[in-house]
């Protein structure tokens, strides 16, 4: 390994561990303090926690500069970015929050956590068109038989009470007499174009989505939202998904 | 599909036939596909971060914070403090132990 890089490993292992240990090869005296590495140190860690609070907009507001500040920079030291570009760091937040003492009495906050970084990731998702409506104008048996493939932005998931309404009324301006409902509740996120959009899900959406994921066909998927709850207005969810840009293929394979 | 179409026929063959109404009624409502805004990576909008260089990248700021021996002993005092949950409201603070 060449000279400059060793030295570098050096510096972001002394920097990590505290200690001149590793870089001492490379200092006249050994022995000697730097307390010039806290600068450095400090520039990560700011960096750091810049990110974080750019990537967890929801989670920052919540619990206010200080708090997410501070939480932030424990959780950097805990688990550092694994690459340079911070667009993504974070995704490691909701556990660590989950574990975080000071975090129990906001036990939706992890989840909140997990829906911004999911919307931070769906910003900078591959790009895809979705479906246009005009797709869908099959043969029913044509349609039921399609598999959908699923935006690659798409994000949802299921939650025991309603953490996503409290997340989305947390990111409007004006947030305000916020509430947490008991009632479970899902999410979905998706970025079919320019912007990322979210909104709650009910049960059955919900089950579609989490059908058509696992490779089911959109018959199977109905089928299975109906299940779900039998009193949802199919069409409307169907059409409700569409409009939502969610679908971004159709195989249609040669059986139907 | 069609194990669970045996199961609940009548109930399959509405839910398939309202696939087709879906979508018949998304051909009417949606608008022609919109551009809402050009994706930028350089101008942050508020809460909606699009950019991560510049800050944090110099010593800009980080004279007035020490990161690194911060004794945790924080007071949440975002909007948290007032959201209502079914266990009352939220309150963060620092463990008495």
């Amino acid at each position: 390994m060449p000279e400059l890089a060793r030295f570098q490993d050096a510096f972001a292992a002394a920097l990590a561990e505290r200690t001149t240990a590793p870089i001492a090869g490379w200092l006249p005296d050994s022995a000697a303090e730097l307390p010039g590495l806290a600068v450095y140190r400090n520039t990560i860690a700011k960096g750091c926690v810049d990110a974080l609070a750019a990537n967890l907009p929801t989670v920052a507001r919540l619990v206010g500069d200080e708090w997410f500040t501070a939480a932030a920079a424990l959780f950097a030291r805990d688990s550092p970015p694994s690459s340079a570009a911070l667009l993504a760091y974070g995704e490691a937040f909701p556990a660590w929050l989950e574990a975080f003492p000071p975090a129990g009495e906001l036990p939706y906050l992890p989840a909140v956590a997990w829906m911004d970084w999911r919307w931070t990731t769906a910003l900078f998702a591959p790009e895809a068109e979705p479906l246009a409506a005009e797709a869908f104008a099959l043969a029913p048996e044509a349609l039921a038989a399609a598999r959908p493939r699923l935006h690659p932005s798409l994000a949802f998931a299921w939650f025991d009470d309603g953490t996503p309404s409290l997340w989305l009324a947390a990111r409007e301006p004006d947030a305000d007499d916020l509430e947490l409902s008991p009632e479970p509740q899902g999410v979905l996120i998706v970025r079919p174009h320019d912007a990322v959009t979210a909104r709650v899900l009910d049960r059955a959406g919900h089950a579609f989505l989490a059908a058509a994921h696992d490779g089911a066909s959109l018959g199977e998927a109905i089928i299975t939202a109906a299940e779900a709850d039998p009193t949802t207005d199919l069409a409307t969810l169907f059409a409700a998904l569409i409009a939502d840009g969610v679908f971004s293929g159709l195989d249609l394979g040669d059986s139907a | 599909m069609t194990r669970s179409m045996q199961r609940t026929p009548a109930l399959a063959l509405a839910a398939v036939f309202a696939l087709s109404a879906g979508a018949a009624m998304a051909r009417d409502d949606m608008k022609p596909a919109k551009p809402e805004m050009e994706k930028c990576y350089g101008v942050a909008k508020a809460g909606q971060n699009d950019c991560k260089a510049g800050a944090g990248t110099s010593c800009a700021g980080t004279s007035k914070v020490d990161y690194q021996a911060d004794a945790w002993k924080k007071v949440a005092k975002g909007t948290c403090v007032t959201i209502k949950t079914p266990n009352g409201t939220g309150s963060l603070t620092p463990p008495k132990a």
